[in-house]
């Protein structure tokens, strides 16, 4: 897990058509790095190749 | 002979439960208009420090008031919620009433013109709208620490959180200002609040209530539900915003195991405590252990910031400065998500339903913490999580958060307790409501939940 610097958070929300000001980043880099170690959590699951996503709920 | 002074207490705020009151108003010894009054006249002093209401809706709740007393004399049925005031987190549409969603945003938009699903429903059982609560913006936290609206507090201890987001709607039923309220509840915000704040709450199964009319925040995972006073009137709101009745198995008859793993680690000692003789009570000698619970919350918290980023893209780039800075910036990392693990956690979610209906083959209810511990103080908002200190804003939704991503319905009821208010979660398979019912008003019968109305 690699911890977000400004640069990468810049280019990550100019992809995504955001302009962040500078009094964002500290707030946005620290949610990032907490979301970034929730990800890899996911991507480590071992998951069927072949499992569905659950899109919709159904009981 | 039930009298208005068993019904309010000398503050001039509730006294009496959501049964109660029925009862009171339908056999005319109290009208509705008299508490309808009396509640709005004395709430603003009283939620000066508390800050659970963020508009009383004065005119609505005395002319609905003043219905339910004449449909009374006219010998009509007035509904099994008959002059029982209810609060409405300020997500939910009320007609003429701006849906703010605890933002400025949407602050200037224009009134609603219908009222939500679910506040139409509690007026045609007979209930009174009495006030808007306060909420964190857009649904986004579990503290509701609100920067345009400020905080609020606890009204077991003004010093510490009530938990959120749906924290004004479970703390004035602590406060007594109202009887039920509804709430939304993503990743916890009925169950973290009403732990925080004693009262009783419903996450319902997935689906089940209709979110129409009320603003959206994790289209996945959103649920909308009642707080109560008491066990039977959660029931008895729940039956009404179901538009359905139930019939409850009986309570002796139901399995109940203890969630181990995951939910036993970190639990405060007063938990541990608590949450023991409970499971004393239900005869839940049985621990079942929920598989990869913390990936499970982790597909939550990836699944809620990227669809809430998702929601509100086009205003992150238009209006960024007019966000509360604290959900702004969580919105704005959920932009940043890639979408493959989105796509995974989903996957994910698929996978976990699975195990949950598994759990369940052998178990009817499951038991478990809805916290940590008490409330945290608002000048030390932090709970311990593995040996760690960390913030409990993040944090207060680790037992609630995992559970949301299978859609099964839980109930938070208040423990028996000698401090502050420590929360259960009871958790049935999806569509058995009945069950959670079932064993919650044969707790709240025989004394082994908190009364809301301890001190009168």
């Amino acid at each position: 897990m690699t911890t977000p610097t400004k640069n990468e958070v810049t280019l990550l929300a100019h992809a995504n058509n955001l302009s962040l000001d500078p009094e964002f980043y500290d707030g946005v880099c620290s949610n990032l790095q907490l979301l970034r170690h929730y990800a890899q959590l996911v991507e480590d699951m071992p998951l069927p190749d072949r499992i569905e996503p659950a899109c919709e709920y159904t009981p | 002979m039930t009298s208005s002074s068993t019904l309010l207490s000398p503050r001039g705020l509730l006294a009496g439960s959501t049964a109660s009151i029925a009862q009171a108003v339908r056999s005319q010894q109290i009208s509705s208009y008299a508490l309808i009054h009396s509640l709005l006249e004395h709430i603003p002093s009283h939620d000066t420090s508390l800050n659970c209401v963020t508009r009383l809706l004065h005119t609505r709740a005395l002319a609905q008031a003043r219905t339910i007393d004449e449909t009374i004399k006219n010998g009509r049925d007035p509904g099994p919620l008959a002059g029982v005031p209810f609060g409405i987190k300020e997500l939910f549409d009320v007609k003429g009433e701006i849906t703010r969603a605890g933002s400025r945003i949407l602050a200037n938009d224009p009134p609603a013109s219908h009222d939500a699903a679910l506040v139409e429903r509690l007026i045609q059982a007979g209930a009174i709208p009495i006030a808007l609560t306060n909420m964190d913006e857009f649904a986004y936290g579990f503290a509701t620490d609100n920067a345009h609206y400020g905080i609020t507090r606890n009204p077991h201890d003004p010093a510490r959180l009530a938990g959120g987001s749906s924290g004004g709607s479970a703390a004035g039923i602590a406060a007594h200002f109202f009887s039920l309220s509804i709430g939304s509840d993503t990743n916890g915000s009925i169950r973290v609040p009403a732990s925080l704040c004693g009262v009783w709450g419903l996450r319902a199964t997935q689906g089940t209530l209709p979110t129409q009319g009320s603003v959206p925040f994790v289209h996945s995972l959103d649920t909308v539900g009642p707080f109560a006073d008491s066990a039977i009137g959660l029931r008895l709101c729940f039956e009404a915003l179901a538009q359905t009745t139930l019939s409850l198995p009986s309570p002796t008859k139901l399995r109940v195991a203890r969630a181990g793993g995951w939910f036993a680690r970190n639990v405060s000692p007063p938990m541990e405590k608590a949450l023991s003789e409970l499971a004393h009570t239900l005869h839940a000698d049985q621990t079942v252990t929920l598989p990869h619970i913390d990936r499970a919350r982790a597909a939550a918290f990836i699944i809620s910031a990227s669809e809430g980023a998702g929601l509100h893209i086009k205003t992150l780039r238009s209006r960024p400065h007019d966000y509360d800075p604290a959900v702004r910036d969580r919105l704005l990392a959920g932009a940043l998500l890639p979408s493959t693990v989105i796509y995974q956690a989903h996957c994910l979610r698929r996978w976990f339903r699975e195990q949950m209906h598994h759990v369940f083959k052998t178990t009817d209810v499951i038991i478990a913490p809805a916290v940590v511990g008490p409330a945290p103080r608002l000048d030390q908002p932090l709970i311990m999580v593995d040996g760690q200190t960390v913030s409990a804003r993040a944090n207060l939704g680790l037992y609630t958060q995992p559970l949301t991503l299978a859609g099964f319905p839980v109930l938070s009821l208040p423990m028996k307790t000698d401090g502050l208010p420590l929360g259960a979660q009871l958790i049935a398979p999806p569509g058995r409501e009945d069950r959670l019912f079932s064993l919650a008003e044969m707790l709240e019968e025989n004394g082994h939940t908190q009364p809301i109305f301890r001190h009168h």
